[in-house]
């Protein structure tokens, strides 16, 4: 009854996705310590500089993911230096910052809406599916998959074997001791924040190319996003690589269960986050700990 | 000559001052103690000189240049090392990693080589150790490690905050013994320590602070047979 190797694609596509959107989210928590709700919109602005390729049908994914990956980051370093940092060092607690990341995504959010369109656009582009090897797959599914295992490979290769990388996870594991190691954080730390947002912002794209293009695209995602956050383990991105792939296999298989029950699919949320909850039971502070 | 000299130094945490007027030098190769009584600001004027408490008054001098206004990863990369009391070590990188993020601003990949495989043959102990994460260390070995990845920064001051606490009589007389090894390298050392009696005989100068003020200096070993400082500030008695 379940077409098992559909549903273990199916859960790579969504598990790329989650593993994109997030990544950013778990690294800068790790280095700044606050859960960056801004995410959402790093995520969306991401989506309409992709528009800016691809709303006419011959439109290059490739130059629209690279032009967003650069839009989002930069949007990322901006309002880290001119938003967070300057809070940081009036030593904003974790709420503050948390709000102020709210107050800044709506700003952008509404900044898209008045300079693109409050209503839903699309990509041109039509990525039709076909088979391979048994499973229906579309052209953008496997660059999204693709997307995911190269940024998997380059982040284990950049935390393991660079210095930027082990300082990353040095900030992280003891702040003021990397500050009197001779580190300098803050440049570490921004580009980190240039990273994780240029993902989001590649994330957008596909999220926008999978579905429709529309100012809450993000924020729509971005619950679902910080949950594989959780699940993994906040500030671990080998953590985060589990999760993501976990909720996709969860909401794909919960979409089959649904079905099969003669339930609606919009639940496959839900079946996802009971299956958070159960998790955290076990393991509060999430798989990777 | 004086490789650093802390002059004056008033130092504390928002607007309360926890150390007035301290001063302090250290020549090359020289082990200076900082000693006194818990709660006697020690601590407080180690971080106000790298930068990690904010100083009211006073200058840091470093090999001559004034360092006083340098960020604490400045004052690192310019030659001073320092090891925190507590959280002194990365505890989710390996231990290999953690002597290596003591080099982060040295570019030379051989001499980095050469001071991790010299980092090993004085602490043996590290090297059976250096791919397990840091954290499962037992403490005398942290202790050796968070010494480690200062020294790797080539420093020329090595800064102490207590680097007996906590530690077994065997672990500490360890941590003396390599203490002196150090020291036969040139570099000066400047030790905060709340075990007067081994602090005061393993430094060739010392200061007693109290209060937050500097009430006494002189030579470690004239130090430790002054009888009303044994009973004033070091609670040792007047019997050895």
């Amino acid at each position: 009854m379940f077409d098992t190797g559909q549903i273990f694609f199916n859960a790579a596509v969504t598990g790329s996705l989650y593993l994109l959107a997030g990544t950013g989210l778990t690294l800068t928590y790790g280095l700044s310590r606050f859960p960056n709700f801004a995410y959402a919109e790093f995520i969306t602005f991401g989506g309409y500089i992709g528009y800016l390729f691809l709303q006419r049908a011959d439109g290059s994914l490739p130059v629209a993911l690279i032009t967003a990956f650069f839009a989002s980051g930069i949007l990322s370093v901006v309002s880290y230096r001119f938003c967070f940092r300057p809070l940081i060092d009036r030593k904003a607690a974790l709420i503050p910052l948390m709000i102020a990341s709210i107050a800044l995504g709506y700003v952008i959010r509404y900044a898209i809406g008045e300079v693109w369109s409050w209503s839903a656009l699309s990509y041109q582009p039509v990525w039709s599916a076909f088979e391979l090897g048994g499973i229906r797959v579309t052209a953008l599914w496997l660059y999204l998959v693709g997307a995911a295992l190269l940024t998997g490979t380059s982040l284990h290769f950049l935390l393991t074997h660079t210095k930027t990388g082990k300082a990353i996870r040095a900030i992280a594991s003891n702040p003021e001791l990397a500050l009197v190691s001779g580190i300098n954080s803050d440049r570490v730390i921004l580009f980190t924040w240039f990273t994780g947002a240029a993902l989001a912002g590649v994330a957008g794209v596909f999220r926008a190319a999978d579905t429709q293009l529309f100012p809450m695209l993000g924020w729509d995602i971005l619950l679902i996003v910080f949950a594989a956050v959780i699940l993994g383990g906040i500030g671990s991105f080998y953590g985060l690589i589990a999760a993501a792939f976990i909720l996709g296999l969860v909401e794909n298989f919960g979409v089959v269960l649904l079905q099969a029950v003669g339930l609606s699919t919009e639940y496959r949320m839900a079946i996802a986050f009971l299956v958070l909850i159960l998790v955290l039971i076990v393991r509060p502070k999430g798989l990777a700990r | 000559m004086a490789v650093l000299e802390a002059r004056q130094i008033t130092a504390g945490y928002g607007d309360t001052v926890i150390v007035e007027q301290i001063t302090v030098q250290v020549d090359a190769g020289q082990t200076v103690a900082v000693v006194g009584p818990n709660g006697s600001g020690k601590s407080t004027f180690l971080k106000s000189l790298v930068g990690l408490v904010h100083r009211f008054a006073g200058s840091v001098i470093y090999q001559g240049r004034d360092i006083t206004v340098l960020q604490p990863w400045q004052i690192t990369r310019s030659g001073i090392g320092y090891v925190p009391q507590v959280q002194n070590i990365f505890p989710n990188l390996s231990v290999t990693e953690n002597l290596e993020m003591g080099a982060y601003s040295r570019r030379d990949k051989e001499g980095i080589r050469g001071d991790l495989n010299e980092i090993f043959t004085i602490f043996p102990e590290l090297q059976r150790r250096r791919r397990t994460r840091a954290e499962t260390l037992s403490g005398g070995e942290r202790q050796l490690l968070a010494i480690g990845r200062a020294l790797m920064g080539r420093p020329q001051m090595l800064l102490l905050d207590e680097p007996l606490a906590f530690l077994a009589p065997k672990a500490a007389a360890l941590i003396l013994e390599k203490l002196a090894a150090v020291k036969e390298k040139g570099i000066g050392v400047l030790l905060v320590e709340q075990n007067t009696f081994l602090a005061l005989k393993a430094a060739d100068y010392a200061y007693v602070l109290s209060e937050g003020r500097c009430v006494m200096e002189g030579k470690g070993s004239v130090l430790l047979e002054d009888a009303s400082l044994r009973e004033r500030f070091l609670g040792l008695g007047r019997e050895v």
